[in-house]
């Protein structure tokens, strides 16, 4: 059966990771996906609000994440995934601020991802298609970002993993970066087959997709063996909620308005093998405190029938 | 672009939106065939062709065409009252009357006329005895009807039953774009992500031997599924034979007048990717403006001018689509002005099409150089040769316009706009400082 992981953030502190890895495992996980971009947010780099944080060098970083580390092994949490800070570049800030996102963020997230053995680490293509004129144009400039830590990926059995995103368009979401499944095919092979490395792979982000109405089944299906990761959770079809699945109805037979069974029907042909993930870290804000554990454990529950019906 | 009024069919007395089209200047209309459908029609006593002749009769005499009609198919509220076979053969008979009204497409939905009838026979019914002898499964099986849409191979099936009629009647069979329904929420299907559309129609025009389909791309669904209009536009291409612009908010399948859907100053709709995307498969077929929501919300003394706002809409709309093939047009240009519009008509066209100078009626900066080009009093487009356009990059369009005629210039003179250009810079040019600001 597959293995069900899930977001630290909102549940291992910097503080005491300790106490957060063995919650995760006392509520039934086996893996986590390791919230990196927890440490420079993307509200902040649009704010041009830097924390320093990576201004860190390697040895300092190393330090301060090798109590997660430990922690983790002594839950017997794998970090199966982890998220790079986003974005790496934005168009409308300081070239200043870019520099320092461009010199800083790839690379060292590429190195804590080692550091803390992890075989898949999720990015965020770049939007400038606005700018730019043409998502060609806008993949070029992904692809430059791609190229400075693919090398990096390949030496260390490390997968980057694209993810589908989605826009603002006043009012409501259309689909950004990731959402054409046929050219991320052709993007993805083209890295691999350059590298001679699985470098790039997909994380099939459930919540976007269904924010941008995509048909679950067709993505995943035609991605097929190069789906490395999930990002599992739900929403009302307006806003990126984050919440636990089956939560959300649109009708008055209050079945399920996402469409779980795609997914599932989907995930079985393909034969995934990863992780069914979650990245849930929202409900951990919406319940009381008291209840995360609870809360936590219902999302394992989940998973489990997830992983029974695929 | 050809653009397309509403449908304005009448069987004896004429519409407020006829004499509202018509006032408004516009020569296309679609060609609704269920206009026609008259009760006399419905119950077999009367023919379309007949029932449409005062309508045909008026449109020729005020010079309204047709080139798209919609078949006629009924709402199940009409279908439970007539013989489903009569409903059924009108629907086939709104091809040859769309040849009659000298239409050359047709837009048609997939249909499941089995499942339509079984539908309407629950749901005659379910009304004959207020639900009192309707079983639970009956119920359950309306519902499932309800909701059913047919997949790809349904509507394959559909579209080579229709195309004898269509082929006999020398149309192109328009088909839309749709999506899936799963409790409550939209998917995209085969009818609507752009591969899988091309995919469909492409094999069906393989089938049929001949380009008997097209894609009519509905915007507003479009927009209801996120889609990227460029992207879209792009993979589909000359596949399309319709577009279908209207705004809505996104959530609602709303037809609304362009631009009207806004939140924050903003609208709803993505206006940059569907100009950028017609402006590069130099789209140049039909192009309907649906804003019936608009009129009918509107009260009906303001009908009128809605209507009339929206032909200035379509204006505008050809102009901003075929700015680049107006820029094309000429072997040598001029700019008049020297801020932000002619900063980005020199940074997406100014290597492909140089001007030799650009004007401005600021005395102060003449002389001086500006993205390249040196920038002239106005007297100096006296010395042009007459053939040599003026496109003017400032907004007073018809101020400046008014300035050179009255300098006795006969140069073409046409209106540049940068509103949806094919690339933009992060930063704006503020015309007064002369200086770079960083836009957020």
């Amino acid at each position: 059966m597959l293995e069900i992981g899930v977001q630290t953030k909102n549940v291992v502190t910097d503080d005491n990771p300790e106490q957060g890895f063995q919650m995760l495992k006392a509520a039934g996980f086996t893996c986590c996906d390791f919230s990196l971009n927890s440490y420079l947010y993307n509200k902040d780099i649009y704010a041009e609000n830097l924390n320093g944080f990576f201004s860190n060098d390697l040895g300092e970083l190393y330090e301060f994440f090798g109590a997660h580390k430990e922690a983790a092994k002594n839950a017997g949490i794998r970090i199966n995934q982890m998220h790079m800070p986003y974005p790496v570049y934005v168009p409308t800030v300081s070239d200043e601020v870019n520099k320092y996102l461009w010199d800083n963020i790839p690379m060292k997230s590429m190195e804590i991802c080692k550091f803390l053995e992890c075989p898949n680490i999720v990015i965020h293509g770049l939007k400038l298609a606005k700018f730019l004129g043409t998502e060609e144009a806008e993949w070029e400039k992904t692809a430059e970002f791609l190229e400075s830590i693919a090398p990096f990926a390949a030496a260390n059995n490390i997968t980057i993993c694209m993810e589908n995103l989605y826009d603002g368009a006043q009012g409501h979401l259309a689909e950004g970066p990731g959402c054409d499944v046929r050219k991320a095919v052709e993007r993805i092979d083209d890295f691999n087959s350059r590298y001679g490395a699985e470098v790039l792979g997909f994380c099939f982000d459930i919540g976007h997709a269904n924010l941008v109405h995509l048909d679950f089944y067709d993505f995943i299906t035609t991605l097929g063996p190069r789906l490395k990761v999930l990002h599992l959770h739900d929403n009302d079809g307006r806003y990126d909620l984050h919440q636990i699945p089956f939560t959300f109805t649109k009708t008055r037979e209050n079945t399920s308005a996402t469409n779980w069974d795609g997914f599932i029907k989907a995930i079985r042909d393909i034969k995934f093998d990863g992780v069914l993930s979650f990245e849930t870290a929202p409900v951990l804000d919406a319940f009381p405190p008291e209840m995360k554990f609870e809360a936590l454990c219902f999302i394992n529950k989940i998973g489990k029938y997830l992983a029974e019906k695929i | 672009m050809e653009i397309i009024a509403s449908s304005v069919g009448f069987t004896s007395r004429v519409t407020m939106l006829h004499k509202h089209i018509v006032k408004a200047g516009y020569k296309n209309c679609m060609f609704g065939v269920g206009a026609f459908a008259t009760d006399a029609v419905k119950y077999g006593e009367d023919k379309l062709q007949y029932a449409m002749e005062p309508y045909m009769q008026k449109s020729k005499a005020e010079g309204i065409y047709h080139t798209i009609a919609t078949p006629v198919f009924f709402g199940d509220k009409d279908l439970i009252e007539m013989p489903f076979s009569i409903a059924k053969n009108l629907y086939f008979e709104s091809f040859n009357i769309a040849k009659t009204a000298g239409c050359s497409s047709i837009l048609c939905s997939p249909i499941l006329f089995d499942l339509v009838e079984e539908r309407i026979i629950l749901k005659a019914k379910k009304k004959k005895n207020h639900g009192m002898d309707f079983t639970k499964n009956e119920e359950l099986r309306l519902k499932e009807l309800e909701h059913k849409r047919p997949n790809k191979q349904e509507a394959k099936e559909f579209y080579l039953t229709i195309a004898p009629y269509a082929k006999e009647n020398n149309l192109t069979v328009l088909i839309p774009n749709s999506f899936d329904y799963y409790n409550g929420t939209l998917y995209r299907n085969d009818l609507s992500d752009p591969y899988r559309f091309k995919e469909f129609v492409e094999e069906l025009n393989q089938e049929v031997g001949a380009p008997l389909f097209k894609i009519s791309l509905d915007f507003g669904i479009c927009n209801l599924l996120g889609q990227n209009y460029h992207q879209v536009l792009s993979i589909l291409g000359n596949l399309i034979g319709l577009i279908i612009l209207k705004d809505n908010d996104g959530h609602n399948g709303s037809s609304l007048m362009p631009f009207s859907s806004a939140i924050g100053g903003k609208s709803s709709v993505d206006w940059l990717g569907i100009i950028r995307g017609l402006r590069e498969i130099k789209y140049d077929s039909a192009v309907y403006i649906d804003y019936m929501d608009t009129y009918n919300a509107a009260p009906v003394s303001l009908r009128e001018y809605i209507v009339d706002y929206g032909k200035k809409m379509a204006d505008y709309i050809n102009w901003q689509v075929s700015m680049e093939l107006v820029i094309e047009k000429y072997q040598s240009r001029v700019l008049f002005g020297a801020g932000n519009m002619c900063r980005n008509y020199m940074k997406c066209y100014g290597e492909q099409f140089p001007p030799l100078f650009t004007c401005d009626n600021n005395k102060a900066i003449w002389g001086q150089t500006f993205e390249g080009l040196e920038i002239k009093p106005p007297e100096a487009l006296k010395e042009l040769p007459e053939e040599t356009a003026i496109f003017l990059c400032n907004m007073y369009y018809d101020e400046i316009e008014a300035q050179l005629r009255e300098m006795g210039l006969k140069n073409p003179i046409e209106r540049f706009n940068d509103e949806y250009m094919p690339s933009m810079y992060t930063d704006r040019f503020d015309s007064e400082k002369r200086e770079i600001k960083k836009e957020n």
